[in-house]
């Protein structure tokens, strides 16, 4: 399998996937080599050795082993932006953990596919696999070129397009047309949602009866609520707290948070305002804040850990998820895990599978307003979708998921022999 | 005696909600439009078109065709008030038609809550005065004064009918449902179970006891033939169904079958050409049913014929309410989730804040009860309903609303506007008192 993000240096939800879904599939009997690109080495060194961690559970022959190839990149998302934490700026509720790095993917970062596909490629080549478990177009290359030495099949995993990442008008064609390549040359594909699937079928022109949907689980332990969390975010009953979660991308529309936030605002000094995560458009994000003068009611918290953004979504009144597209949305789900009332995007995967929320188009910036300042004059709006969301969580697992991509990998592999 | 068949249609049309935005409220804007693409003129014209007009003509004509035939209607009066408000170019046409059925003389016309609405559960005296209110409107229309009492949503419960049999009605309609029957047969006239009630009830059922010489010894029941009603309304048009295409030949076999004295067929009104399109051929089979009838000695009467003439037997016992909705028969439709129950609080709320405008008769006063009363409607709950908003599914059922959630957040801050302007007008009428 080759990824691009995975713990502890990720930034987005394609990390956490990577963690969870190949744990899952050495649970399911995969016997998984993982080859990721070795960012930020200082970072890691200590943490992580370099080859070979054995993760399966007890009784089974098979381990994952992970094979870190060395980049010269800090992040999997880096970039030529600054740092996140800006001193000049004061962070009521930040609580220091600012982001190793930010933003959108940098000026070398073709160099750097193509020095990964080389060296995954040298990384492999005294190994054999039955086929290559590729995600997205930054993998690509390197699944292309084991793909042709080796002539194995190679399955590719689509969790986010050009199309997402930059829309249709300032679309990169360079990756476009890498990722067009690859969704042409790979034998099958798993897209995160229907609604991505449609993306490949009405932009790539991908026929749509070689792409599977699978969505992504969540089964992360959910700690004790209550207590533990109370103590980590300190919020006075009188407040009402929306958040934003996700990177700080146009893709993620940070930008049309801020805009209903100012119409909120205006109308309703109680409700707060809190952006987690980091990314290009931090420096919007404070100038935003700065020039409308709402330090009293915006906060920006910068990049958050595991445990201090659950305890946000418990303490948190609502969620604000404005993206432009987004094949699936893990903090959607996320969020609807911890029973937090969700506003979201139509253009959002997950809608797939969460039935209880408030559909907005993430332009209708009066709309979500209009949401927001609904959830807090009525209680029985929010108890009623916290109720609802979680009584329809959706019951599969990790477990499950990989279990239909094994059986995808059986099916690979029976065309490609029989 | 011979079998008989026991029609009743409900007409009703909501006076759905405009949009209300917080941010920016209309003024001078009706509560009462609905929104695009669900006006409440484009309904109203749609149905009538589809359904009101072709079906009340076939029953006007089956009414001179057969001196046998007849049935019996129940409207609401916020249907009949949107026939006068968008009288041009169909409501007048509508109503016209429903006049000229009600000048026959063989059509009952039933009671029930002007405004469609479930008031009995939170306020019997607002229940009371809307019941009156329907009476007095159907009077007016048609010159009949009803007599026998269906509930919306056909919900039916022990006290009510105790109460409707105190206020001096001869009969009420409830659903067939196995729970309350002593024998799970729809098709016998039933005794109502009568049961004790509150003394505060009294006072009121006193002051609005209907002057009727002689009070029956007790309050017969027809029940609802739901297989039979549903094959007809739910799955006439159903291609998957085994039955499919139901002839109206054998229909009337399995009423000839059906055993008891009365098939009593309820249902909505817009089943025909609405709920089921004319090109199921819904028309053409309604239109043969009463010679059907005839050829197997089965004849057709209103609610008061069917009482009058077969004896009530057994009782219907409902100490929980029953109504016709769903596989459920229960409330849970409109009373379930927390927001139900919030928007139902806040309608009792209302009340309160208006009860002090209750007896005044300024134009003012009278245009917030309506518009308040216009909000008890059981739609709007009904569209608040979370029980089949299933995951990331579309929408199955009829609302003019995107979701459960748009729903309430339109209908509560309509109410809170209303409450806005009831204050006003309390403030200014004391201010002039003083």
């Amino acid at each position: 399998m080759l990824g691009w993000e995975f713990p502890p240096i990720f930034s987005g939800g394609l990390g956490i996937v990577t963690y969870y879904l190949t744990k899952a599939l050495v649970d399911a009997g995969a016997d998984l080599t993982l080859l990721v690109p070795h960012f930020v080495y200082e970072k890691v060194k200590g943490k992580v050795s370099n080859r070979g961690i054995p993760f399966g559970q007890k009784g089974y022959n098979f381990t994952r082993k992970t094979i870190r190839i060395n980049s010269k990149i800090h992040s999997p998302y880096l970039s030529y932006e600054k740092s996140a934490s800006s001193s000049s700026h004061q962070f009521t509720r930040n609580k220091g953990t600012n982001s190793v790095d930010s933003a959108l993917y940098g000026h070398n970062l073709i160099q750097e596919v193509e020095r990964f596909a080389r060296d995954a490629l040298e990384a492999t080549e005294n190994e054999t696999y039955d086929l290559i478990h590729a995600h997205d177009w930054i993998t690509a290359q390197a699944a292309l070129k084991i793909k042709e030495a080796k002539g194995i099949p190679f399955i590719l995993h689509i969790h986010a397009t050009e199309f997402d990442r930059s829309g249709e008008t300032a679309l990169d064609n360079e990756i476009y047309h890498r990722e067009k390549t690859a969704m042409q040359e790979a034998l099958h594909i798993i897209t995160v949602s229907r609604y991505t699937k449609h993306i490949l079928e009405q932009y790539y022109g991908i026929d749509g009866s070689k792409i599977s949907v699978i969505y992504n689980a969540y089964n992360d332990p959910l700690p004790d609520e209550g207590t533990r969390y109370e103590k980590l975010w300190e919020k006075d009953n009188s407040e009402f707290w929306v958040i934003f979660m996700g990177r700080l991308t146009m893709q993620k529309g940070p930008d049309y948070f801020l805009a209903a936030a100012k119409k909120v605002i205006a109308r309703n000094k109680k409700v707060h305002f809190l952006i987690s995560g980091t990314g290009g458009m931090v420096e919007d994000v404070i100038h935003f804040i700065d020039r409308e003068k709402l330090h009293k009611n915006i906060h920006y918290l910068g990049f958050l850990g595991q445990e201090e953004r659950d305890a946000l979504y418990v303490r948190a009144d609502c969620m604000v998820v404005p993206s432009v597209s987004e094949p699936f949305g893990l903090t959607v789900v996320e969020g609807v895990k911890h029973s937090t009332p969700m506003i979201v995007s139509r253009t959002c995967g997950a809608n797939e599978i969460i039935g209880h929320k408030l559909s907005v188009d993430f332009w209708d910036t009066d709309r979500i307003a209009e949401y927001i300042l609904a959830l807090q004059r009525y209680p029985a709006l929010r108890r009623t979708l916290r109720k609802k969301s979680k009584e329809h969580f959706p019951d599969f697992t990790w477990h499950d998921q990989a279990q239909k991509i094994m059986a995808i990998y059986s099916q690979t592999l029976n065309i490609e022999y029989c | 005696m011979a079998k008989s068949i026991c029609f009743y249609f409900q007409i009703h049309q909501p006076y759905r909600l405009s949009h209300q935005p917080w941010l920016a409220p209309k003024a001078g804007q009706s509560f009462f439009d609905g929104a695009s693409p669900h006006r409440n003129r484009e309904v109203f014209e749609k149905v009538a078109t589809k359904s009101y007009i072709p079906m009340l003509s076939i029953l006007k004509e089956l009414l001179e065709q057969y001196p046998d035939f007849t049935f019996s209607l129940s409207l609401s009066g916020v249907f009949l008030e949107q026939c006068q408000e968008y009288a041009e170019p169909l409501g007048t046409k509508v109503l016209d038609l429903l006049k000229s059925i009600a000048r026959t003389d063989r059509v009952e016309f039933l009671a029930e809550t002007y405004y469609h609405s479930l008031s009995f559960l939170y306020s019997k005296l607002d229940f009371i005065e809307q019941v009156e209110l329907h009476g007095k409107v159907i009077k007016g229309l048609f010159g009949q004064k009803p007599q026998v009492f269906r509930h919306t949503e056909l919900l039916y419960r022990d006290d009510l009918a105790t109460w409707i049999y105190e206020l001096g009605y001869r009969g009420m309609l409830a659903e067939g449902w196995h729970t309350a029957l002593p024998d799970d047969n729809p098709n016998l006239v039933r005794k109502a179970h009568l049961c004790e009630l509150p003394p505060e009830d009294w006072d009121l059922i006193k002051e609005h006891k209907r002057t009727n010489f002689g009070k029956p010894k007790h309050l017969p029941v027809l029940t609802k033939n739901y297989k039979l009603s549903d094959d007809m309304a739910f799955r006439f048009g159903d291609r998957n169904w085994e039955s499919y295409p139901l002839l109206s030949e054998d229909y009337l076999e399995w009423i000839a079958v059906s055993p008891g004295d009365t098939v009593n067929l309820f249902m909505d009104f817009e089943t025909f050409g609405e709920h089921q399109w004319e090109d199921t051929g819904i028309f053409e089979f309604f239109k043969a049913i009463p010679a059907q009838a005839k050829a197997r000695n089965i004849d057709f009467k209103t609610p008061s014929e069917t009482i009058k003439a077969f004896p009530a037997q057994g009782t219907y016992h409902a100490p929980h309410w029953i109504s016709w909705a769903d596989t459920d028969r229960d409330l849970s439709a409109w009373i379930e989730n927390e927001m139900q129950h919030s928007a139902l609080g806040a309608i009792k709320e209302t009340e309160t804040l208006l009860h002090p405008l209750r007896t005044k008769t300024d134009r003012q006063s009278l245009q917030l009860w309506d518009e308040f009363r216009r909000l008890q409607t059981s739609d709007h709950l009904y569209y608040m309903s979370t029980k089949y908003w299933a995951d990331g599914d579309v929408h199955t059922y009829f609302s003019p609303y995107e979701s459960p959630y748009d729903a309430y957040i339109n209908f509560m801050n309509t109410l809170t506007l209303l409450q806005f302007r009831i204050q006003e007008v309390l403030k200014y009428q004391s201010s002039k008192n003083a």
